[in-house]
């Protein structure tokens, strides 16, 4: 997996792409009460996201 | 909704389909002028001259389309929504299922599954524009068949929103339960 923090329309993203299938993850960062990244909050919202995707993307289908 | 396509045309106003102000979201009695940048991208007239029947057949809404919502048991979990295909399943129904945000117009959905967050999808990851772009607000109008209301929708906004491009989908997760199945219907419409 590679992860960046990159800024969309202002808004702050944790970007994480994985290798073995080439998905893309967007999260929203979630900031500290200074304005900073809040790694560790936003690395769980980023697992959970990605968790709650792998399991969306088996049940859609064409 | 879609303004009218002849006839009266008056900025203000309280008939639907014939107000720009509601179109807009605002208070019928609201104060707007027709060369404010929100009524000339309505109008889709960029500069110069503008008039009222430039407004005809305009919405502010790229896509809407109005859902009839089911509630159906697979894989012994509980989904709500309209989607085409869940594994083979249809789940509900839709007045557009092609999605006139993306070049190749694809099919979408919009459910969860048990009380879980949900997400809007689109089966597409190469129409344009593409990643995550194609909208940036959705308004969600709970037991509607139309769009009418200043205040009867939930507001989602794509830039707040975690999104997943993967196995030929894209989707974003509403991050909220958005309906539930006693609404029977949702109008969804999506702003650029």
């Amino acid at each position: 997996m590679n992860y960046e923090v990159t800024t969309i329309d202002g808004v702050k993203f944790f970007i994480a792409t994985r290798t073995s299938d080439g998905a893309i993850f967007e999260v929203p960062c979630i900031l500290d009460a200074d304005g900073n990244v809040d790694n560790d909050a936003t690395q769980t919202k980023v697992e959970q996201h990605i968790i709650e995707s792998d399991e969306l993307i088996t049940y859609i289908g064409e | 909704m879609t303004l009218a396509t002849s006839g009266t045309m008056s900025i203000g106003g309280s008939t639907q389909d014939r107000s720009i102000n509601l179109e807009l979201k605002r208070a019928a009695t609201a104060t707007s002028n027709m060369n404010e940048t929100s009524l000339r991208d309505l109008a889709d007239v960029s500069s110069g001259a503008i008039s009222m029947s430039n407004f005809y057949g305009k919405t502010i809404y790229k896509f809407q389309a109005v859902n009839t919502l089911q509630q159906s048991v697979f894989f012994g979990q509980t989904f709500t929504g309209y989607a085409p295909n869940i594994a083979g399943n249809t789940l509900g129904s839709t007045t557009d299922s092609t999605c006139d945000l993306y070049s190749n117009t694809p099919t979408w959905g919009l459910y969860h599954v048990n009380t879980n967050n949900t997400f809007f999808y689109i089966y597409d990851t190469v129409g344009t524009p593409t990643g995550n772009a194609g909208w940036t607000t959705l308004h969600i109008y709970n037991g509607q068949q139309n769009t009418h209301g200043l205040t009867t929708y939930n507001t989602f906004t794509r830039s707040s929103l975690s999104y997943t491009s993967q196995g030929g989908a894209r989707f974003w997760d509403l991050g909220v339960t958005a309906f539930s199945i006693s609404d029977v219907w949702v109008t969804v419409g999506f702003i650029e």
